[in-house]
């Protein structure tokens, strides 16, 4: 899976950190950053995850 | 429940948000999701599917023209003129503007206020938490609302900003204001609040000029060291959002007031968080979810659309009934139940969804967090002692007086 998160759309709510710490974090301008962007198993269910809960839907999770 | 929908939606009137709401939004989410309430000429959106859809695409449904259903009556009464006054001259507030200058403003605001800026704040926060809750006895009844849940947020505001703590009480009548100006029922009425909003931008003049003078370190200092569109954030800009980031303090004290309630009337709920005080943001989600501080936002369509099957023309309203979305079936369980461990928490609209989403989501949650993590590590119970009264207003949620004792 290869996860990418749009950053203009992004409006820092933080939810994918919280869902899923290990693949993203906050750079310092409060936009989220992806840590690991190509995860499989249990860490791709909650990229889905994440993308899903994303209140603006600037995650994407596609086939890499 | 029997009648019809257009007896029952009386969504203009203050007594209509009590526990029989729920049962008209059922209705509406199967009969009419998409209602148009005659008296406004406004389509009101109780679906989740419809409230995201809405909210995600501002290009179609516009900020620019009314945000809450008490400006919609004030403008149907020719009221617009007084409304005016509380807006700053060029302020270009973030959350009335569409993308893409929505974007440039809101990038001024989340550029200083982000996650790691305010973790900075955290112990003044477990500070201000421990302060308020020295001050109120061990098992001696207190309203929730004015000793603790009013006063935490101008706290937290006045640090952020780089405010002295004399200025509060001024602060909390500012709030006030700003909350009025929702609720009012003439533009007669306006004149009061005015005044006092007037008093804030000459209040903010003078801290923006002393932060000018001497920066710190705070909110007020950044915004003026920020840049927008390659200059320094104009003056007005400044003011516009400085004055927004201290009256928003208004829907923080709505959601303490309801987590408490919440706690107090689930004593198994509080047992569990007290085992495992990790589920306290789950805590926090669903009483965002049950009983959100803002219950919804207008927006203004940009051209002809449909909506759950119902033409919209442009310039027509619609509004989103975040407490009607909250509780759809087709996205929460047992939507009525209050429970921590919800595994769909953070699906909740009370925040919004898309560009707009709340800028100060953070900040709220982290004062929830910080004042029931210490309440949790003092108190098992959280009892009324008396009944509590509901704010009377249409726009927010919460409640206007909460007596409580508190117990180990």
């Amino acid at each position: 899976m290869k996860i990418t998160v749009d950053r203009d759309r992004c409006v820092g709510s933080a939810y994918c950190q919280r869902i899923a710490p290990t693949l993203f974090d906050l750079g310092d301008d409060g936009i989220a950053v992806v840590l690991d962007a190509d995860v499989t198993g249990p860490r791709a269910a909650a990229a889905r995850e994440a993308e899903a809960d994303c209140p603006s839907m600037a995650i994407s999770t596609g086939e890499s | 429940m029997t009648g019809s929908l257009a007896d029952l939606v009386r969504v203009e009137d203050t007594s209509f948000y009590d526990d029989r709401q729920f049962d008209v939004y059922n209705r509406m989410r199967t009969e009419a999701p998409a209602y148009h309430y005659e008296p406004l000429d406004v389509f009101l959106l109780t679906r989740m599917d419809d409230v995201r859809y809405v909210s995600t695409h501002p290009e179609q449904f516009s900020n620019a023209s009314g945000l809450t259903l008490n400006q919609l009556r004030m403008a149907k009464a020719g009221a617009s003129a007084a409304f005016e006054r509380f807006n700053e001259p060029d302020g270009e507030l973030v959350i009335t503007k569409d993308p893409p200058r929505q974007r440039a403003l809101r990038a001024l605001m989340s550029g200083n206020l982000t996650p790691r800026y305010l973790q900075g704040f955290q112990d003044a926060l477990d500070g201000f938490c421990r302060d308020l809750l020295d001050r109120t006895g061990d098992g001696a009844p207190f309203d929730f609302v004015d000793s603790i849940a009013a006063q935490l947020p101008l706290y937290v505001a006045a640090a952020l900003l780089g405010v002295s703590e004399v200025d509060i009480p001024r602060m909390k009548s500012w709030v006030a204001a700003l909350e009025d100006l929702t609720k009012v029922n003439s533009a007669a009425d306006l004149e009061e609040p005015g005044q006092r909003f007037d008093e804030l931008k000459r209040f903010l003049r003078d801290q923006l000029e002393r932060k000018r003078r001497t920066p710190g370190n705070d909110l007020i200092s950044s915004f003026l060291a920020s840049s927008l569109d390659g200059s320094p954030a104009p003056d007005p800009i400044v003011l516009a959002h400085v004055a927004t980031l201290m009256s928003n303090g208004g829907t923080t004290r709505l959601l303490l007031s309801s987590i408490a309630d919440l706690l107090a009337g689930h004593p198994d709920q509080m047992e569990l968080i007290r085992a495992d005080p990790g589920l306290i943001d789950g805590v926090i989600e669903e009483c965002l979810r049950l009983m959100p501080p803002a219950r919804g936002f207008v927006r203004t369509a940009t051209a002809g659309v449909k909506l759950a099957g119902v033409p919209v023309r442009a310039g027509q309203r619609v509004y989103m009934l975040y407490p009607a979305a909250n509780r759809d079936p087709g996205h929460f369980t047992s939507p009525d139940s209050f429970e921590a461990g919800r595994p769909q928490a953070y699906g909740h609209a009370s925040f919004g969804f898309g560009a707009h989403f709340c800028l100060g989501a953070g900040l709220a949650r982290m004062e929830a967090k910080a004042l029931f993590t210490e309440l949790i590590s003092r108190y098992g119970s959280i009892r009324l002692a008396g009944t509590p009264t509901r704010y009377e207003h249409v726009q927010l949620n919460g409640w206007a007086t909460l007596p409580v004792t508190l117990h180990r």
